[in-house]
């Protein structure tokens, strides 16, 4: 793959290099296999059959990690937002067990965000690798998908710390949730004496409902991370807005195979944000985002379970497990992750000075408040940037000339400046934090 | 993970524990013990009296609804018990014919095995995104 790569140049970042390397090497690995097979043929025709099955699922399993080769050697340090990526690496090393992670990105062709690859690579290529005696896959290594075109935005991406997410939860904090889920499973669901049916019926209830709670942790953990921004990332991925038009009949309110509710996610959101603070700073604001949240705590329980799951399960599962599990979890995360409070502090004391400058087009990098001189933080500069695109850019507007507050295409053209200037504020405050500590 | 790469980690790793008879029967490599992936396979197999979060909490990987549905589809109660008894013959050293048993035990896993890349390739792509449905 190294060869596939450019190399005249520090082309990518060293988490997709040291993604290379060990692709290399397991490549490698599985040729030497395949070499020495032939070497010690089996005098037993049922292990002769066995090992040609073998390669059969040694194709089938690169065949899978084949698809992500491409995507990783496409997201080059050009191709990704490298400054929000450097940010929430940052912030994601000062979580207690996080602090050797590395996220290595790829570009999807669908518009979607995605830690496929994380369980999809990880666990197939350990797999392959026990199968050659190779190495394991490096355990800091989380992969993210991301869309191609979303390569340099910046909005949208605040959805990446749910990823993130995923990779947090399957190394250092999914065994703890999972115990808690089985523990709250079993006072709903007491051992039985049971058929190999109802059997299935339970591991099919404990698999929907592990994913579901693995979701929301990735969503809370989002949230302690960057702060609201995720959740208004996430109403515009989804087009939630229209929640407050439908009725409990529509997609919003079912929970489905791969994922919970989204009226359910965004009312943990709303209770994670008031147990954090920061809900106190932004309940006033006016914009379509939060009279979603609002909204979502009042319809919250008028979820149902999707069609797509069989009739047996859905008639056996009571819901409440996960909203037991949820009280749990809120809890949990806001006891792992850093306190938000320090950056809600400076939100408040910041927000008018930030958003003073992007109505002039000015990068807020360095900004002057009566306290000094000051370089915001990255949480205060994506929430301010957020709050700045959801409720003020017509301060913008209204001072670039011949542009008109009420068009579209201004706008829009608006956000893409707004999404430069906050990307060049990310890369110029973690420039300067690290010239400051090396001095 | 999606359900298709269920399939495709259930017969991965049922291969490692094929693997590990090959290695008996070619080598006289005597299993390794403890060992974790075969136990919760074998739980998976074993008829417990009773259903309970922890019986599955107990089969590990093998625990997964793809995983139960791939063994109840081939293996019924008899099956079941024949594959166990297999495995433990390879696994007790005082045990006779533990050749022959790591043999059939190999053709039977075979089979499992074929039948989850089967369903590997063909269960409709699930979503496989994790933000929007």
């Amino acid at each position: 793959m190294s060869s596939v790569a450019r190399t005249d140049h520090p082309y990518y970042r060293d988490s997709s290099y040291q993604l290379f390397n060990h692709l290399d090497s397991l490549i490698g690995k599985t040729l030497s296999y395949l070499e020495d097979l032939p070497r010690h043929p089996s005098k037993f025709p049922v292990v002769q059959r066995s090992l040609r099955q073998k390669l059969k699922l040694l194709r089938d399993s690169w065949g899978l990690l084949h698809r992500y080769i491409k995507p990783s050697l496409d997201a080059d340090a050009l191709h990704v937002p490298l400054p929000l990526l450097d940010a929430l690496d940052d912030k994601l090393k000062q979580v207690p067990g996080c602090g050797s992670f590395d996220c290595v990105v790829f570009q999807l062709t669908a518009v979607n965000y995605a830690m496929l690859t994380y369980n999809e690579v990880n666990s197939v290529a350990n797999r392959i690798a026990r199968m050659v005696k190779g190495d394991d896959f490096p355990k800091s290594l989380s992969l993210v998908g991301i869309p191609y075109s979303q390569s340099s935005s910046f909005f949208l991406n605040c959805l990446i710390p749910h990823e993130m997410a995923h990779f947090v939860y399957q190394e250092v904090v999914g065994s703890e949730i999972k115990s808690k889920v089985d523990d709250i499973l079993n006072a709903y669901h007491p051992a039985t004496k049971g058929t190999p049916e109802e059997k299935l019926l339970l591991s099919q209830i404990r698999g929907l409902l592990n994913i579901w709670v693995e979701e929301i942790f990735c969503d809370l953990f989002a949230i302690s991370l960057v702060g609201p921004a995720f959740s208004f990332a996430f109403a515009e991925m989804t087009s939630a807005s229209l929640i407050t038009e439908e009725s409990a009949i529509g997609k919003f309110f079912e929970f489905g195979r791969s994922h919970p509710a989204d009226v359910a996610r965004f009312y943990l959101h709303l209770r994670h944000l008031k147990a954090l603070g920061w809900w106190r700073t932004i309940e006033r604001w006016s914009c379509s985002p939060l009279q979603l949240l609002k909204h979502c705590g009042k319809v919250f329980g008028q979820t149902f379970l999707s069609g797509e799951i069989n009739s047996d399960a859905r008639s056996v599962f009571n819901i409440q497990c996960f909203w037991d599990v949820c009280d749990w979890l809120l809890e949990f995360v806001k006891n792992r992750v850093p306190s938000s409070k320090k950056d809600i502090e400076c939100f408040v004391d910041q927000y008018p000075v930030i958003s003073s400058y992007l109505a002039r087009a000015i990068v807020p990098s360095t900004i002057v408040t009566d306290s000094g001189m000051i370089h915001p933080s990255p949480a205060v500069l994506i929430n301010a940037a957020y709050r700045f695109v959801l409720e003020d850019v017509q301060e913008l507007l209204r001072n670039i000339e011949g542009r008109s507050e009420s068009s579209v295409a201004d706008r829009s053209w608006c956000t893409e400046r707004l999404e430069l200037w906050v990307l060049k504020a990310l890369e110029d405050c973690r420039l300067l934090r690290i010239s400051r500590e090396t001095r | 993970m999606d359900a298709n790469t269920k399939y495709l980690t259930l017969a991965l790793d049922v291969r490692a524990i094929t693997d590990s008879l090959i290695d008996f029967v070619e080598e006289g490599k005597e299993l390794q013990k403890p060992n974790k992936l075969l136990r919760s396979f074998m739980n998976s197999l074993t008829e417990q009296p009773g259903v309970s979060v922890k019986n599955l909490s107990d089969m590990g990987s093998f625990g997964s609804y793809e995983s139960l549905k791939t063994i109840n589809e081939l293996f019924d109660s008899t099956k079941r018990k024949v594959l166990t008894e297999k495995l433990r013959a390879v696994s007790n050293p005082s045990s006779r014919s533990r050749q022959n048993s790591a043999l059939e035990a190999i053709t039977i896993l075979d089979t499992l095995e074929r039948t989850a890349l089967y369903h590997y390739e063909h269960t409709g792509p699930e979503s496989k995104l994790a933000i929007a449905s």
